[in-house]
């Protein structure tokens, strides 16, 4: 994918916005007779969004000035992109084994060619061996990308499995991910039992502002696809 | 030592600017050469930086990066989109980081101390719509991109800075009489765009506050018959945050700011085929004749 | 079978605006917001005084029809401004004819 379509533009178009449709107006001028709700929004949070930080700057609000210290956030990339078999390649650079299956996979194509878990040949690296304890023994991190539903806890183990590749991937610095493969970890431990996520390096604790799962899912996504672009392997000339 | 290191005051903010990049110096002398200056011994809100890219990229293919404290929020861009990158970062900045303000997407023009706010539904015509008001018809722009309202004077923040044009809109506004373009940047990200400068009158301004009193959604439709058609509160409200809050979540300030500006504003669709029919039901909608303050 | 406004809402209204029969609601906890018809208000507001309010109770004060009411009731369960409350357990608010209550 050419990392020039896929900008983060500060401006306009917000994702999915037209113009006011007529068959909204109707709704919110409520039509509808003897419908108890006409619009129901719900807000996506203002963790992370657009931003790249490290967890202990985002909660610390990180508001004053300061010079650059010479290192550009990279948010990484985001599940969609490390489920796919033409992005394997990137796997070894990451510290992470790919998995294989029992179809051929024709890496010219997009997309998931109708791959399923029953597809799993071998399962490349585990979630336990990357270091997420207590998640489901036998499972890779591949099967939590591709099918999180499948799995109890999935999207936080899929959001974390992207972190971890991000992690190993992303250490030059002009595109270095906040988090370390340990940070990722102390995450997963933190938050997989329905506590909360404080980093170390925030003195006194976090008190009441520690991150739950949600939270932690929405920081690193908020991330994904930010300074980004330097690893598109190049399989395929149109 | 970099060849840009300036503070401007770009009301309401402070923002210290350093790059190498001698577009960005072109930039700046077209459209900020009158913007008040600072020292950094200044409350900095935003320390940008525009720096070309590293490695490779500095020399092929050369790019530019938008930098804010050290941080780099989005993609690079060619490095003779210089300008443009500011301003798109500029606009980035300000929607991020709201210091204390509610900040919508929405154009922003003014007749004295009463504001027509038109929230940006993608094109819907609100850059030519802007750019018609306050070189055609009078009114001075406050922001082609950003509503600031602070909630503690219960009005919007002047932002005056060049109005974004792209693709169709330029030559409609390229024919406004005393409109000064800066150079147009083709086969960008967004197509082909260009920047009208802010007039000297709404930059005189940019210290004087105002509130809103109409919110129009403009919707531009080629050969449409010019009309308008008042909307509910409500409805107002949920467009407004449609448009505004994709990235974040509205806060209680922010709630209770967007009601009382509702409750202090009439509110209207607006769908028109020329710019001629557009200032037309602007006046039908302010009862002003563009020449003076509205009754 | 109890109806409650679901825990964790901190609900605050736009003000009543003129020519406007619709109410904006906006949940301060989440950022989440709502715009509900006449009925859809009156319901909020019955729950908000009262605190919880038997379900057949509710579906009685409403100017509609059984099946319309019901299907009101659950909406409101559904867009998450409603629970219902069975012996102390919370349980989704039921969109026809409830089991035993």
């Amino acid at each position: 994918m050419n990392a020039e379509q896929r900008s983060q533009e500060p401006t306009e178009t917000p994702e999915g916005s037209a113009l006011p449709s007529p068959s909204r107006r109707r709704l919110v001028r409520g039509v509808a007779g003897g419908a108890g709700v006409l619009l129901s929004v719900h807000a996506k949070t203002a963790l992370g969004a657009g931003v790249c930080k490290s967890p202990s700057a985002m909660m610390s609000g990180n508001t004053s000035p300061r010079p650059g210290n010479g290192t550009t956030c990279s948010g990484g990339r985001s599940p969609g992109f490390w489920k796919q078999p033409q992005k394997f390649s990137n796997w070894p650079a990451a510290g992470a084994v790919a998995p294989t299956f029992n179809v051929a996979v024709n890496n010219c194509a997009t997309g998931m060619q109708n791959l399923t878990l029953a597809n799993i040949l071998t399962h490349g690296t585990l979630l336990t061996t990357a270091g997420f304890a207590g998640a489901p023994a036998g499972v890779g991190l591949w099967a939590v990308l591709a099918f999180p539903n499948s799995f109890t806890g999935g999207q936080l183990m899929r959001h974390l499995s992207a972190a971890w590749l991000n992690a190993g991937l992303f250490t030059g610095l002009s595109d270095k991910y906040p988090l370390t493969k340990q940070q990722v970890i102390d995450m997963w431990n933190a938050t997989k039992s329905g506590g909360t996520y404080c980093p170390g390096s925030i003195v006194g604790g976090c008190g009441t502002n520690g991150w739950s799962s949600t939270q932690v899912i929405n920081y690193i996504s908020g991330m994904y696809d930010i300074n980004a672009s330097g690893v598109e392997p190049d399989l395929c000339k149109p | 030592m970099l060849p840009i290191d300036t503070v401007l005051h770009i009301a309401p903010y402070t923002v210290r600017l350093r790059s190498p990049l001698v577009g960005l110096q072109h930039h700046l002398d077209t459209f900020y050469a009158n913007a008040p200056r600072g020292s950094t011994q200044d409350f900095i809100d935003f320390d940008v930086q525009v720096l070309p890219a590293s490695g490779l990229r500095r020399w092929w293919h050369p790019q530019a990066r938008f930098v804010l404290d050290g941080e780099e929020p989005f993609f690079p861009l060619p490095a003779e989109q210089a300008g443009p990158l500011f301003e798109w970062g500029m606009n980035w900045c300000v929607a991020q980081r709201p210091l204390g303000q509610l900040v919508m997407h929405a154009a922003v023009v003014a007749l004295g101390d009463d504001a027509l706010m038109a929230p940006g539904f993608p094109g819907a015509g609100k850059s030519t719509l802007c750019s018609a008001l306050v070189h055609l018809a009078g009114w001075r722009l406050l922001s082609d991109e950003l509503a600031i309202l602070d909630p503690a004077v219960g009005a919007l923040l002047p932002h005056p800075r060049p109005i974004s044009l792209k693709n169709a809109s330029i030559p409609v506004v390229q024919a406004f009489a005393g409109v000064r373009l800066g150079p147009v940047y083709r086969d960008t990200r967004k197509g082909d765009i260009t920047h009208a400068a802010c007039p000297a009158g709404s930059l005189c301004m940019a210290d004087r506050p105002a509130k809103v009193r109409w919110v129009v959604f403009p919707r531009f439709e080629t050969g449409a018959a010019p009309h308008c058609e008042a909307l509910s509160r409500a409805e107002a409200f949920v467009l407004i945050s449609e448009q505004s809050f994709n990235n974040e979540r509205m806060g209680e300030v922010g709630f209770d700011a967007l009601c009382a500006l509702l409750t202090g504003a009439e509110c209207f669709e607006m769908v028109y085929g020329s710019t001629d029919d557009a200032l037309a039901l602007v006046r039908q909608i302010t009862g002003s004749d563009g020449k003076g303050a509205a009754p | 079978m109890l109806i409650v406004i679901a825990p964790g809402r901190a609900l605050r209204w736009a003000p009543r605006w003129p020519c406007s029969p619709d109410a904006v609601l906006f949940d301060a906890s989440s950022g989440d917001y709502w715009v509900l018809s006449s009925e859809g208000r009156r319901v909020l507001e019955w729950l908000q005084a009262e605190l919880a309010v038997e379900r057949d109770l509710l579906l009685s004060r409403l100017s509609l029809l059984t099946e319309a009411a019901e299907a009101m009731l659950a909406s409101l369960g559904a867009a998450g401004l409603l629970v219902a409350m069975v012996d102390g357990v919370v349980t989704a608010v039921p969109s026809g004819v409830a089991a035993d209550d």
